[in-house]
């Protein structure tokens, strides 16, 4: 009831009408990383009648895979490039802790189902229709497509650290994520430290120039909202940076989202993905830094994993979903060994 | 990294916080009190990993054998004295192990030589062993509710 109380406080001042009011408050299980809650909005805008608002607002948490969180970048990215893709409209940020407890945005609602990576119970992927996939594919790699061609550069975007080009980017995002890791004070693991080395050779044969572009970093089956073979809304933007853009075309192909099928996403092969998102205008896609970051990919969920494992461990957060990355590590593993060419491909 | 009697305390807490106030039928609230009691019942009985643990220390007593007569310097000497301890804790011996094959590996003896098959084989036989323990993850359960 507090938090009730203190939302619909924050709509009367941010409509600037104190009959301002809030129906149908629910908290949602979806997403490992911000609290998200659903709600509808009725306020009457300078005097007219009343309207109604179906909105969504994501809430920092207190601990969980992500930490340290700061969601200012992701709500400039997805105020930036609205318009250029499917995103959802934000309509406020507030950054103040005091109001709910910790910052949060508030985002309009958007109609549409979230596709997850995981196949039917029989082990055919969950959208049945080939050709249905295959649409929603095209339409995904399109709008991937647009979000790496956006120009940043004269956009709020551009306050954002910008790497030099993309050796300079592949450098920034293994030492990020190598101090997911070590702040994670993980037991030894001789696999991440092995991906860790192999990184660090392949780091100084990428080349130093390249596109550097707005990558998602969390671009995937299970991030978008769709209606029939179309992207309603593209969500979770909490690890959007300026970087490589293969950067996304690897994570959004890892075999993290193939469930136990051979198709990326759940949805078409490696390879159809990688030629629609060079066919809707997107950059070519180099094997090199695609298979660096292919391998990043394993690496960056393990320490996300880690990180949610030491919140919990050490009583940051009592979400019991952060237990499941315990026993859910050796699947990491297994997908970093095939990345390292070291245990056999599993999809041939 | 985390203890099991954590997440046990963490599954209980759930259950009895998350759940149970959420629960009508007055018989699954006696089937969660009597999960919650075995639960309880656990702490401080029950060792994460078993057999595969005993497993990646033989395999790890194996590799660094192996390294030992190899490898020169302070680490050559911690790789020596670990062969010579063999009645350290299982746990002791996984740790200790763990961390020296990372030593092994940023010291550069997974890039080539001799002893980079013998690395990769442990990875590659201890992460195929603990994969095959794993069961389907649920995730469209768990995010859907």
């Amino acid at each position: 009831m507090e938090f009730a109380d203190s939302l619909q406080r924050f709509l009367v001042r941010m409509t600037g009408d104190p009959q301002a009011s809030i129906l149908e408050l629910k908290r949602h299980t979806e997403g490992f990383s911000l609290e998200t809650f659903s709600f509808t909005a009725s306020w009457r805008d300078g005097g007219e009648a009343a309207v109604s608002h179906h909105l969504v607002l994501r809430r920092q948490p207190a601990a969980g895979l992500l930490e340290p969180y700061d969601l200012g970048p992701q709500v400039t990215a997805m105020r930036a490039v609205e318009g250029v893709l499917a995103v959802p409209r934000v309509r406020w940020f507030e950054e103040d802790p005091s109001v709910l407890g910790a910052p949060f945005y508030v985002m309009d609602f958007v109609e549409g189902d979230v596709p997850l990576p995981v196949p039917g119970p029989g082990g055919e992927p969950s959208i049945a229709d080939p050709a249905e996939r295959d649409a929603l594919a095209r339409d995904l790699t399109a709008n991937l497509a647009r979000l790496h061609r956006f120009d940043w550069k004269d956009s709020p975007v551009a306050a954002f650290e910008a790497p030099r080009g993309v050796r300079d980017a592949a450098r920034r995002q293994l030492e990020l994520w190598r101090g997911y890791y070590e702040r994670s004070r993980p037991e030894p693991s001789p696999m991440l430290v092995r991906a860790f080395r192999e990184l660090e050779r392949r780091l100084v044969r990428l080349p130093e120039d390249g596109p550097v572009c707005v990558v998602h970093g969390d671009f995937r089956t299970g991030n978008f909202l769709r209606q029939g073979p179309n992207v309603r809304a593209v969500l979770d933007w909490e690890m959007v940076h300026l970087g490589d853009p293969l950067e996304d075309v690897a994570w959004a192909t890892s075999r993290l989202w193939r469930g136990q099928t051979r198709l990326a996403g759940v949805l078409v092969t490696c390879e159809r993905f990688r030629h629609l998102y060079e066919e809707a205008g997107g950059y070519p896609v180099d094997r090199d830094r695609l298979a660096y970051y292919d391998l990043l990919s394993g690496v960056k969920m393990a320490a996300i994993m880690l990180t949610g494992l030491r919140a919990f461990a050490d009583r940051r957060t009592e979400d019991v979903r952060m237990a499941i990355f315990r026993h859910q590590l050796a699947g990491m593993n297994i997908i970093i060994a095939e990345s390292l060419g070291i245990v056999p491909g599993l999809d041939g | 990294m985390i203890e099991t009697d954590r997440i046990l305390d963490g599954l209980a807490r759930t259950l009895e916080e998350a759940v149970l106030p959420a629960l009508d039928s007055g018989f699954a609230r006696g089937q969660l009190f009597a999960v919650l009691e075995v639960l309880g019942s656990l702490q401080g009985q029950v060792q994460w990993g078993g057999m595969l643990l005993e497993n990646e220390a033989d395999a790890l007593a194996t590799l660094i054998g192996q390294a030992a007569a190899s490898t020169g310097g302070e680490l050559g000497e911690r790789l020596r004295r670990y062969a010579e301890s063999g009645d350290a804790t299982l746990a002791d011996r996984l740790h200790e192990g763990r961390a020296l094959v990372c030593a092994l590996i940023e010291e550069g003896h997974a890039d080539d030589g001799a002893l980079a098959a013998g690395i990769d084989a442990y990875l590659a036989n201890d992460t195929i062993f603990k994969a095959m323990a794993l069961r389907p993850g649920r995730l469209a359960e768990i995010s859907q509710g």
